[in-house]
């Protein structure tokens, strides 16, 4: 396999990401609709049903449905998702370029 | 720095889409016309990197959280144009899987972190680096302040355009419609965690792994944009 080092460093990446989810609170600006009411004072009218959560994406916030409770539990949880993220966008590039360069995916 | 959805009114967020667009053109296009076939596979490997790197999440003044990007380490090894590719296809992924950043602000989204962080790191990267070679210590510390630079770069888009939201859609009282909070308050709460850790984690990402893969592995800036022949 091309560039395996670099594959095995980020399979050692996706295996520290629950070190990323240890420090508190979340980014500036990326408030759910409680979030935004606590600091704001009131919900914006357009805000309304679109905040961060509306859509339920399949594993909100990186986490596994089953796998959310306890730090060993969620920890395995974000491993999964980050080795699944990380597939799914490597495998959305390849065939991207392959398709931008043939007309087909193989 | 992945802006959800609802916090850009509608009309901001599809000229967003409507800017990055033709941008996801002209970056198709440079990796069908330029991009060497050795290096496809290390754009995959790239994209699937920054997916990873933006799960790191640090703590930053202020009780917030931030990461790194890696969209500048990305642009010196690829050029760019990929780099935009590579982000962007991180950031789909981000917000159709896991709901990190909106889905009608994915425009958004991949104009701030995976255009105009690229390509001002990038451009900050060319301008530092002068005639230094990969191993050489310029070449790392150029790719420092690039990574640096295009995170804070990106960062202040965002505040921009979250900070413009009150003063674009409001109710006839004033109240608004969307991000409540005017650039007096998006601004410094962006910029200042930025500034002080976010930039530097990203500094010390790109100009790390550049000085490591200069020094171990310059093969990989022979024939790159980043190249040296």
């Amino acid at each position: 396999m091309k560039y395996r080092t670099g594959w095995i460093v980020l399979l050692l990446l996706a295996i520290l990401t629950p070190l990323g989810i240890i420090a508190a609170g979340g980014a500036w600006g990326e408030w759910d609709l409680d979030g935004i009411k606590d600091r704001a004072g009131f919900v914006p009218d357009g805000m309304r049903g679109k905040g961060a959560g509306a859509s339920e994406p399949p594993l909100a916030d990186y986490t596994v449905p089953g796998l959310e409770n306890g730090f060993v539990h969620e920890g395995l949880g974000t491993i999964i998702a980050a080795i699944l993220g990380a597939g799914v966008t490597a495998l959305a590039a390849l065939a991207l370029v392959r398709i931008t360069r043939h007309g087909r995916i193989s | 720095m992945h802006i959800p959805d609802g916090y850009l009114s509608p009309q901001t967020a599809g000229a967003l889409w409507v800017v990055s667009a033709p941008l996801w053109a002209l970056s198709l296009r440079n990796i069908r016309r330029r991009m060497s076939q050795r290096l496809v596979p290390l754009l995959a490997l790239l994209a699937a990197f920054s997916f990873l790197i933006m799960m790191f999440n640090i703590p930053l003044p202020g009780g917030t959280t931030g990461h790194a990007v890696g969209g500048v380490l990305i642009a010196i090894l690829v050029g760019p144009w990929a780099a935009l590719m590579a982000v962007t296809l991180a950031l789909a992924v981000q917000a159709l899987l896991f709901g990190d950043g909106g889905i009608l602000a994915l425009g958004a989204n991949a104009f701030n972190i995976g255009f105009v962080m690229p390509i001002a790191g990038y451009l900050v990267f060319r301008l530092l680096r002068g005639a230094a070679l990969p191993k050489d210590r310029r070449f790392a510390i150029a790719a420092a302040a690039g990574g640096y630079a295009g995170i804070n770069v990106a960062a202040l888009f965002v505040a921009v355009e979250l900070g413009v939201q009150p003063f674009l859609h409001h109710l006839p009282d004033g109240t608004p419609l969307y991000c409540p909070f005017p650039l007096d308050v998006t601004i410094p709460a962006m910029m200042i965690p930025h500034c002080v850790v976010a930039g530097a984690a990203e500094a010390i990402l790109t100009g790390g792994v550049i000085a490591f893969l200069g020094k171990h592995h310059p093969e990989l800036f022979e024939t790159g944009p980043g190249g040296t022949k």
